[in-house]
């Protein structure tokens, strides 16, 4: 029998599925799903040698599952079910749309670089501003008045990751190397000025703090 | 407590206590929420030799075996560290060598090839259980050494019977000569002798290096662990015909309709007439734990997998699994080893002695005593 054909589930099913005790917060509903999903992913490398394609299908159909219907108990926005990615087909984490990008870096032009004055106004922001971080990349966006929807919807990246590199968010990332194509893709979406340098002074931070957490 | 009558070798690996200590012990086992609760469990699962006399759980050491079915991935280090920090905050911990055919946890102490070793109890039965006993130059720390390495070459499977002596006397040894811990260092591989002395421990520890072939060879020896509990589960309560045929459905999924799914989905959907074995079976996964300890992280990626893999196997196999930490890759490894003193003495402030200070608190917090 698969665990997946067994459609109807008791809230408590959903919280063992997702491995929290039934006061978890939202936020750490969020993380936990977040955190298995990747587990879960057919990348991973822990699952090496017992990746069962059926099985590993299953596992995320009931995490979806669990995950939408904790969502919805908890009447929580629309934005926090928008990452959940159900093609099963590549059950990779990162869609293979994603992948295929991250190979090729997005060079099309960003859609307001034709607006020079608004060029101008992100050149101006980035040389004020000292830090390179994910703040700087959302005030450029807020800049640009482009939700992080709308970059989900154009560039494919899912605003979770969108949120998280906004906030500097590292331990929630994956690899840099994924995070360098989406880093690229966001700013080339913008059509930020200087988009080589922000995106390696980010790596450069998050690679940072990679090295210091392992030490 | 017993003290076996040996002395250190020469001063060899003599180490200055460069540590706290303190006498907890007595306080913190009666706190172990784990040796009050799930013995009967435990015992469900245990090995069918060794069911017999089983003293009462408050007169038996809490017993760790460190596995995970590949050579060189850090089994011998963490065990002889590991007690050597159990030693330092007032346990009393008996090693246990059972790597057998390359034993060489006496090097990671500083010490020469013993003299007695397990061959002389297990396989001569020239001596006893006490004589082979040695201590080391870490407080609280004695060690059963192995050695002889070629002796066993003759006998070419380890039975399970040959070993029931041992297991008895391991499992008295805390009446006996005052043990709080045994700590038993696994050999790479599968054979039966390893599984078996893995699956009878209260915590099994799976050491691996973040590496695929470490990773298959966990997986495969989880995979063998599995095996051996529903066999045991099959002998205990007089159904070893019912545990071969659910063996058959669980490994063998070709045997049944059910082609997809983990160990564990094909574990729980065991029909009516193997139900009273199943609720056995799942008895036995919860009165054990299985930790995991990934060895030579050099980034954060590497620890992810030592998760990872901890919520893999708890998910495909159905144990009760525990991530217990990491150790990174670290060169006072080596250079400990070519100083004859045991890590943790030689560098105690390097990044590989605290991760190994971390892991050991984890044990204790995992097993109920912090
Ligand atoms: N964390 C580490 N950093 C560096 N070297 C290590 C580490 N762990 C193990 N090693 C090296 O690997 C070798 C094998 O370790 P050992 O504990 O003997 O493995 P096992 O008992 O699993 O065969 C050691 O001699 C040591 O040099
Ligand atoms: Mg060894």
């Amino acid at each position: 029998m698969n665990p997946s054909q067994n459609t109807e589930k008791s809230l408590q099913d959903c919280y063992n599925i997702l491995g929290l005790p039934t006061d978890a917060s939202d936020q750490e509903i969020k993380e936990a799903y977040f955190k298995l999903k990747n587990t879960f992913s057919i990348g991973n490398q822990a699952l090496y040698s017992l990746a069962d394609e059926n099985y590993l299908t299953a596992t995320l159909r009931d995490l979806d599952a669990a995950y939408k219907r904790l969502c919805q108990t908890k009447k929580k926005s629309e934005v926090s079910e928008s990452f959940i990615i159900t093609d099963y087909a590549n059950n990779d984490f990162i869609p293979t749309s994603i992948a295929q990008k991250i190979k090729t870096p997005l060079i099309a032009n960003g859609i307001k670089t034709k607006d020079p004055e608004l060029s101008k106004k992100m050149q101006d922001l980035i040389s004020k501003t000292e830090k390179i971080d994910g703040d700087l990349f959302k005030r450029l966006r807020e800049l640009c008045q482009i939700s992080p929807h709308e970059i989900q919807e154009n560039i494919k990246i899912s605003v979770t990751y969108i949120e998280y590199i906004e906030q500097n968010r590292f331990d929630f990332l994956p690899q840099p190397v994924y995070v360098k194509g989406f880093v690229t893709s966001y700013l080339t979406f913008l059509g930020a000025p200087d988009r080589q340098r922000l995106t390696d002074a980010y790596i450069g931070n998050f690679s940072a703090w990679l090295n210091q957490k392992n030490h | 407590m017993y003290l076996p009558n040996l002395q250190p070798r020469n001063g060899v690996g003599r180490h200055d206590e460069p540590y706290y200590q303190d006498n907890k012990s007595v306080a913190l086992r009666e706190k172990s929420a784990f040796l009050t609760n799930n013995h009967e469990a435990w015992l469900a699962g245990l090995p069918a030799h060794a069911l017999l006399n089983i003293p009462p759980r408050e007169q038996i050491p809490t017993i760790l075996a460190v596995g995970g079915g590949k050579g060189g991935v850090g089994k011998s280090i963490l065990s002889a560290n590991l007690a050597a920090r159990l030693g330092q905050v007032g346990f009393s911990v008996l090693l246990v060598d059972l790597d057998i055919g390359s034993a060489n946890l006496h090097t990671h102490f500083g010490l020469p090839v013993p003299q007695k070793t397990l061959a002389d109890y297990v396989l001569f039965q020239q001596c006893t259980f006490e004589e082979v006993l040695g201590q080391t130059s870490m407080k609280n720390v004695y060690l059963l050494a192995g050695g002889k390495d070629e002796a066993w070459s003759d006998t070419t499977d380890f039975s399970t019977s040959a070993f029931s002596n041992l297991w008895t006397s391991l499992l008295n040894s805390q009446i006996k000569q005052g043990f709080d811990f045994v700590i038993i260092d696994l050999g790479a591989g599968t054979h039966r002798h390893t599984i078996d002395f893995f699956v009878s421990a209260h915590l099994g520890i799976v050491t691996v290096v973040p590496e695929p072939t470490s990773i298959e060879n966990a997986y495969s020896f989880l995979k063998a662990s599995l095996w051996r509990i529903i066999e045991n589960v099959g002998i205990s309560s007089n159904a070893c015909a019912a545990a071969d045929e659910v063996k058959e459905l669980i490994f063998n999924p070709y045997a049944s309709t059910m082609h997809a799914g983990s160990h564990l989905s094909r574990l729980k959907s065991l029909g009516g007439e193997y139900s009273d074995l199943s609720k056995q079976i799942f008895k036995a996964l919860k009165g054990r734990q299985i930790g995991f300890v990934i060895n030579q992280i050099r980034s954060q990626r590497d620890i992810d997998i030592g998760e990872s893999m901890q919520t893999i196997s708890r998910s495909y196999f159905g144990y009760e699994t525990r991530f217990l930490g990491y150790l990174n890759y670290d060169d006072a490894a080596w250079k400990s080893l070519r100083n004859r003193r045991l890590l943790v003495a030689d560098f105690p402030h390097c990044i590989l002695s605290k991760k190994i200070t971390e892991v050991t608190s984890r044990i204790l917090k995992s097993l109920g005593y912090l």
